[in-house]
């Protein structure tokens, strides 16, 4: 009997310690490896684990309960809210209660749609669902008031430029209306500032090319390999960045031709972004080597690429014409220097 | 061994033999079935829903069947069965290593043949089967040992009703001691940790589980299965059977 105790006892501690072991590791390890940053949130501790499956349900009686009124108005916004709410406990990777239920409750309580797509947007197993920062980012620009906006941004620690760029990296390749929005929320961010030294920011078509021109001048420092560079998803997404610039160049010179603040920032857009890129002066339209006139507008531009010598356009180091500069002029500048005479 | 697959037999045969458990299997599999009319009412997410509900049905069914342990120990000790069988040459740990054993494989079998079923619905509706969701319900499966291995414990020292409701209680507890995981010994040792076998979400999900992972769960289910079983041996030891 004694020894059937001590069989038993040992039995106990051991398999106690050895389950203790794996159990850890097991919890650490392999489940934050399968599922990062796998946390348990309070209402999923009463589910038994079923947390899921209740969200599911749950989901299901809110599409019948949204289905049960007319519209969503001040009287129903917060049963809707609370509902979502519920239902993202149990379930943090519902993405289509972030879309859905989100874009449902935008209108009248678009702070509290805000930081549900926020929280979605914050879940690294939906980390490539550009969708729900897409959302976030348009709800703040369109829906939230501009008294609840700074409160907003500053209890979430995000954004819409924040929101824009997270779902242009996250879609790959970049979405357009994405890119769109991103430049727009960062021009918004320069409206009635100073941009340059001389060039104030007059107003929202000023503002976006000015946008435009930062992030060609920053995906200039990228390909220079300069250190103070930062990533720009939006140039992976244009494939003519120069084009762009002129088109909205020219769309805003066409509505404010007189505006000193718009002839500096294309001045500077020419200077700092366009090198080695012709454009017509009044219209911006670009022309090709040897125009003498601009073929958008007729308006007489500064001939490059042509024979200084016969006026035939040049093709490559020499004028394929007349072959102007000669071989000659070119061998004086290639002989040897004398060697030295032997005393 | 003889005698351990002798009563491991007997609990098989017994559960065997009640037509209940048919009718949980196919009633299990009709209502996984019928989630794939949820489509509208569920905007579309009946997918993800008979996945959920497999895995939630097939556990109620683990459960079930590892709860019904509780009712035959106290059950054989009150009409004296077990007296007559521990009077022969069986060990009292023998007796209850075979009913375990015998409760294991009966679980494993019906919530296995519960995930064939699922596999087949599945394929039919949607015409595909993903990896993660079979591991999820094999991780369901592998769950029945710490199970049964509660309800032996506490069907040794209790009556029958207080026993499974005992069991139940411990079980769904089970699956929220996680955020004790910093305390050594005690957490994973003594107090089980059943949440380690709920990966649910992620197998809806379609997240890669890995089969070691899948493997040190199983070994930890045996551990703690052995832990459980030899405190109930001791227990069971010194209780006296008239």
């Amino acid at each position: 009997m004694k020894k059937s105790l001590v069989i038993h006892i040992l039995v106990i501690l051991i398999a106690a310690a050895a389950g203790s072991m794996i159990a850890k590791t097991l919890s650490d390890d392999y489940q934050n490896k399968i599922s990062p940053n796998r946390s348990i949130k309070p209402a999923s501790r009463t589910m038994c684990g079923f947390n899921k499956f209740v969200a599911d349900v749950q989901w299901m009686l809110f599409i019948n309960y949204c289905g049960s009124i007319d519209s969503i108005k001040d009287q129903n916004v917060d049963e809707v809210y609370n509902r979502l709410a519920a239902i993202l406990r149990n379930d943090p990777d519902f993405q289509k209660a972030y879309e859905i239920g989100a874009l449902m409750i935008s209108i009248k309580k678009s702070d509290k749609a805000v930081e549900l797509l926020k929280q979605g947007t914050d879940n690294p197993r939906l980390s490539t669902n550009w969708k729900i920062p897409f959302l976030a980012g348009f709800v703040m620009n369109h829906n939230v008031p501009k008294e609840k906006l700074a409160e907003l941004i500053k209890s979430i620690k995000a954004d819409s430029q924040w929101f824009f760029e997270t779902a242009a990296k996250r879609s790959s390749p970049p979405e357009p209306h994405v890119i769109s929005s991103l430049m727009r929320a960062k021009a918004e961010k320069l409206m009635n500032k100073k941009w340059k030294t001389d060039i104030n920011v007059v107003n929202e078509k000023h503002a976006l090319l000015c946008a435009w021109i930062d992030e060609a001048t920053a995906s200039t420092k990228i390909k220079a390999g300069a250190e103070e560079a930062n990533f720009s998803v939006v140039q992976s997404s244009v494939k003519d960045m120069n084009q762009k610039l002129l088109q909205l160049a020219a769309q805003l010179k066409k509505a404010y031709p007189d505006n000193q603040n718009v002839l500096n920032t294309i001045a500077y857009m020419k200077t700092s972004c366009m090198k080695g890129q012709s454009a017509c002066e009044a219209c911006l339209a670009t022309y090709g080597p040897g125009d003498k006139f601009c073929s958008a507008c007729g308006s007489p531009v500064a001939v490059y690429g042509i024979c200084e010598k016969c006026g035939v356009v040049k093709r490559g180091a020499h004028c394929s014409a007349c072959g102007y500069p000669p071989k000659e002029a070119e061998a004086p500048a290639k002989a040897p220097a004398k060697a030295p005479e032997k005393k | 061994m003889n005698e351990i697959m002798a009563i491991a037999g007997g609990t098989w045969r017994r559960i065997l033999r009640m037509r209940v458990v048919y009718f949980l299997i196919i009633c299990v599999l009709i209502l996984i079935g019928s989630a794939y009319n949820y489509d509208i009412l569920s905007l579309g997410m009946h997918k993800q829903l008979m996945m959920d509900i497999s895995l939630v049905l097939n556990t109620i069914a683990a459960i079930l069947i590892t709860v019904s342990i509780t009712f035959e120990i106290p059950k054989e000790l009150k009409e004296g069965v077990a007296s007559t069988l521990l009077s022969k040459p069986l060990g009292r740990t023998q007796y209850l290593i075979g009913k375990l054993v015998g409760i294991i494989i009966t679980a494993v079998v019906i919530t296995g043949l519960i995930t064939l079923g699922f596999i087949f619905l599945y394929n039919a509706a949607f015409g595909e089967v993903s990896g993660s969701m079979i591991k999820g319900h094999m991780l369901v499966m592998a769950s029945v040992m710490p199970m049964a291995a509660i309800g032996v414990l506490f069907s040794v020292f209790m009556p029958e009703f207080l026993a499974a409701t005992a069991t139940v209680i411990a079980i769904w507890l089970a699956h929220s001691v996680t955020s004790l995981s910093k305390i050594k010994f005690l957490y994973g040792g003594i107090i089980p940790d059943l949440n380690l076998y709920n990966l649910r979400a992620e197998a809806v999900s379609g997240i890669h589980i890995g089969w070691g992972y899948m493997i040190a769960v199983v070994i930890w289910g045996i551990v703690f299965s052995i832990f459980a079983t030899a405190v109930a041996s001791l227990i069971f030891s010194y209780k006296d059977l008239k």
